[in-house]
């Protein structure tokens, strides 16, 4: 399912505009990462797809639906969210529970929540703790509780707010990994994240944020273009930064592209 | 100076089912930063409450071991003067302004009012304070209007003027955008040119390789490497850390035979040029 | 964004110690409930209350509250009273089986103009007073330091647990909580936001808890302030005198009941 977002401004009651007229499309099953610092408007944006916010201005289409003629738990049908802090939403007492509320919400048959609960417990790496209490758990492993239970939900578009933060190299693969199956699945899926590192490895598609602005969208070349990096306030990626450094050509995504542009370099 | 000892060091939280922490034993380098890394669940912060004093007195359970802070048993010493001797920041910002205080300079004096300080050495170390923590220009906002990265400096100038021998940060920065991290980060380096003892949990490691002095290892609550950043690094992936994208790609020049340096693998941007340079 | 009630003007009213705010304000609420007159409050809130608040530079902001805030209930007030004031028997005006009685006017009168009294005299302490400087004042006059932090705190981070309970709503509704709907449908979708409410408010307690300790909150030790507070013997005799005359009012009002009646 797709997304289009034609002119969207939005003005926070307390007069704050945060976005000044975007627009994107982002094709079904496309990967996207919307990139920048805290206060770039990535999150305000995104809350635009799920209807928690309405636009002030412009509009916004998930698939055939705006999102000002629907509800938030109509467009919950559409589009799962992760939030930025998991306690938001835990209030059951065990974890599968916990996973199961949205399929019920969405009235799914209980055999296919069961069958849903349990990918989800595996793609997360859950299956240990699903009988503990979430607020048991440390704040990691309640995080991948938040996940999972958008996993279950199975929509066509996966939205997630800064995923990395707080992940260990385990949680980063895992991530990595989940981004593939719904890669697979042909679920569209929207990232947004401050890390730059990861958003460079992972997505092909980058969008460049600040102020309220879609800077740039492209893909590892979106970085080449310094004024909009630091307009962005963002540090280039580790191994792009080491390539301007050694005075390599290219602007590498990953360590094998880096090699590559080394090898290249020495015609060996 | 300072003295940290930690011998045997077990815990293991009061409802949990194994143990956080298994026979620890480590000394704290004096006037240096002392980095300590793992995988989540490793422990890390369980260390840093140990350290603090914060286990035995404010979280429950079985403590096993012992950790001697200037010669004081932390088991035997009430915490109110143990926190003269570490002071500790949090990973959260905003649980750790009090709510107390209206404005930034009331909120570093807090912990000074606490500790009974005359009101015209407050003003001093608070003076000072603002300055080495770049709050100067905040100092009569709230710290509620304040930025992720403004509020952890600001927790670390409250905790920097109670004048504590050892600074404990866990995870200073995973709550920070890139900003806010470098803002926090260039702090504790120029702590850290001051001679100051701290201790550091990072999951960054590009950042512990450029200040630390030695890392320590914990893997499911055991220490299980302890020594310089660079030779430690190396093996970040046999523990779970996220390795720096400088080593792994210095690793796969190595492995496809592009590079031929047998040096320890770079882990920071300036260690990495002069690697692939050489 | 307002961080507390406290609005900082240079005035007298503000100058004023803590303990004489509230005395002040403790007279007057004793006089609004121990004089027999129907318009005391009135009376109180006109030649006290108004002037203090033009003396201390907040009267926009008192009288802007206290209206917003009282009128509404004072009117709701007059219209039940007035129709259901049990035992009166002095109708002013009938329509059908609703009758306006003279008794429950005067009740509903009375008890309006009393919480005007109430949110003005309130206003008039929390509008000009800095809440370190109230919390250090309940100290030295023996309040326990916890509880007069808390009460300041509370304040301080209430705007922060009301976000959190529009976060917490947010997050159901985005996994397909109906929130709209009857009155059924919106009572369901409330009880699974208080779990994470609470859950999320003891978190935090216990890493505010721990910042706290590590600021040394809980040393037995004799605490210092950043702040001075200005006392003056006149101010003191002055706090006396008010407490001496509201405790003689109580008593008098308290004689004329068991005496009179």
């Amino acid at each position: 399912m797709d997304i289009q977002i034609r002119d969207l401004t939005h003005t926070y009651p307390t007069g704050v505009e945060a976005l000044g007229g975007v627009s994107l499309d982002i094709a079904a099953g496309a990967r996207v990462v919307l990139l920048g610092q805290n206060g770039a408007g990535k999150t305000t944006l995104v809350k635009h797809f799920n209807g928690l916010l309405k636009p002030t201005r412009g509009s916004v289409r998930i698939g055939d639906w705006d999102t000002r003629e629907h509800s938030i738990a109509q467009l919950a049908r559409r589009v799962g969210f992760v939030f930025q802090n998991p306690d938001d939403q835990l209030f059951k007492t065990s974890v599968e529970d916990e996973i199961a509320v949205g399929p019920t919400y969405l009235q799914i048959a209980p055999d296919e929540i069961q069958a849903r609960v349990a990918y989800a417990l595996d793609v997360c790496a859950l299956n240990a703790v699903r009988a503990a209490h979430p607020y048991d758990l440390s704040p990691w492993q309640r995080r991948w509780v938040a996940i999972a239970s958008v996993v279950a939900m199975r929509t066509p578009i996966v939205i997630l707010d800064e995923p990395t933060t707080g992940q260990d190299a385990v949680g980063l693969a895992r991530l990595a990994r989940l981004l593939e199956e719904w890669r697979a699945q042909k679920v569209t899926v929207v990232v947004v994240t401050h890390d730059v590192d990861f958003a460079v490895e992972h997505f092909g598609d980058v969008c460049l944020m600040a102020g309220g602005k879609l800077l740039a969208r492209g893909g590892a070349e979106v970085f080449a273009e310094t004024a909009h990096v630091s307009r962005a306030a963002l540090d280039l990626p580790q191994l792009m930064r080491l390539a301007q450094a050694l005075g390599l050509a290219r602007l590498p995504a990953h360590a094998e592209e880096f090699v590559d542009a080394l090898a290249h370099e020495n015609g060996s | 100076m300072p003295n940290l000892f930690v011998e045997q060091l077990s815990f293991k939280y009061l409802h949990a089912t194994t143990p956080a922490l298994q026979g620890v034993t480590c000394t704290l380098q004096e006037g240096a930063v002392t980095a300590i890394v793992g995988a989540n669940g490793a422990g890390k912060s369980t260390l840093c409450y140990a350290l603090a004093g914060f286990i035995p007195h404010f979280f429950q359970g079985a403590m096993q071991g012992r950790v001697r802070v200037n010669g004081k048993d932390t088991k035997e010493t009430p915490l109110a003067d143990l926190v003269t001797q570490v002071g500790m920041v949090f990973q959260n910002p905003f649980n750790q302004i009090s709510g107390a205080k209206l404005t930034v300079t009331e909120e570093i004096a807090f912990g000074l009012e606490n500790l009974g300080i005359a009101r015209d050495e407050m003003q001093a170390r608070v003076n000072d304070a603002l300055d080495l923590f770049g709050l100067r220009a905040a100092a009569s906002q709230s710290p509620l209007v304040l930025s992720g990265g403004q509020q952890q400096r600001l927790a670390l100038a409250s905790i920097f003027v109670m004048q504590a021998p050892v600074m404990i940060l866990d995870e200073p920065t995973s709550q920070l955008d890139p900003d806010g991290t470098r803002q926090v980060m260039e702090t504790i380096e120029t702590l850290a040119a001051q001679g100051r003892t701290i201790v550091l949990v990072e999951h960054k490691l590009e950042w512990i390789a450029r200040l630390a002095a030695r890392v320590l290892v914990l893997d499911q609550g055991a220490l299980v490497a302890d020594g310089a950043p660079r030779e430690i690094l190396e093996r970040a992936n046999e523990w779970g850390l996220n390795e720096t994208r400088y080593a792994r790609a210095a690793r796969l020049a190595r492995e496809r035979a592009v590079r031929k340096n047998d040096a320890r693998l770079p882990q920071t941007l300036e260690q990495a040029v002069e690697w692939f340079q050489h | 964004m307002n961080q507390s009630f406290f609005l900082d003007r240079a005035s007298g009213w503000h100058a004023l110690h803590p303990l004489t705010k509230l005395a002040v304000a403790f007279a007057i609420l004793v006089t609004a409930f121990s004089v027999r007159w129907m318009f005391i409050s009135v009376a109180l809130f006109v030649l006290v209350i108004v002037p203090l608040a033009l003396w201390g530079k907040i009267w926009r902001e008192v009288l802007h509250t206290t209206f917003t805030i009282i009128l509404p209930l004072a009117l709701s007030l007059a219209l039940v009273q007035g129709f259901f004031y049990p035992g009166a028997r002095d109708v002013m005006w009938q329509a059908g089986p609703f009758a306006l009685k003279r008794e429950g006017l005067e009740f509903a009168f009375v008890t309006g103009t009393r919480l005007l009294v109430i949110a003005g005299a309130g206003l008039l302490v929390v509008y000009a007073t800095h809440p370190a400087d109230l919390a250090l004042a309940l100290v030295k006059a023996g309040a326990p330091f916890s509880l007069a932090y808390i009460a300041v705190a509370a304040i301080q981070l209430l705007p922060e647990m009301q976000g959190r309970a529009q976060s917490i709503l947010n997050a159901q509704q985005a996994r397909g909580l109906e929130t709209e709907g009857s009155v059924v449908v919106r009572v369901r979708a409330f009880l699974p936001l208080i779990a994470p409410l609470v859950y999320g408010a003891l978190e935090n307690v216990q890493e505010r808890a721990l910042a706290l300790d590590a600021r040394a909150f809980r040393a037995p030790r004799a605490k210092t302030s950043w702040r001075e507070l200005r006392d003056t013997p006149r101010q003191r005799v002055v706090r006396w005198l008010l407490v001496g005359v509201a405790v003689l009012l109580i008593f008098i009002s308290l004689l004329s009941l068991f005496v009179f009646h």
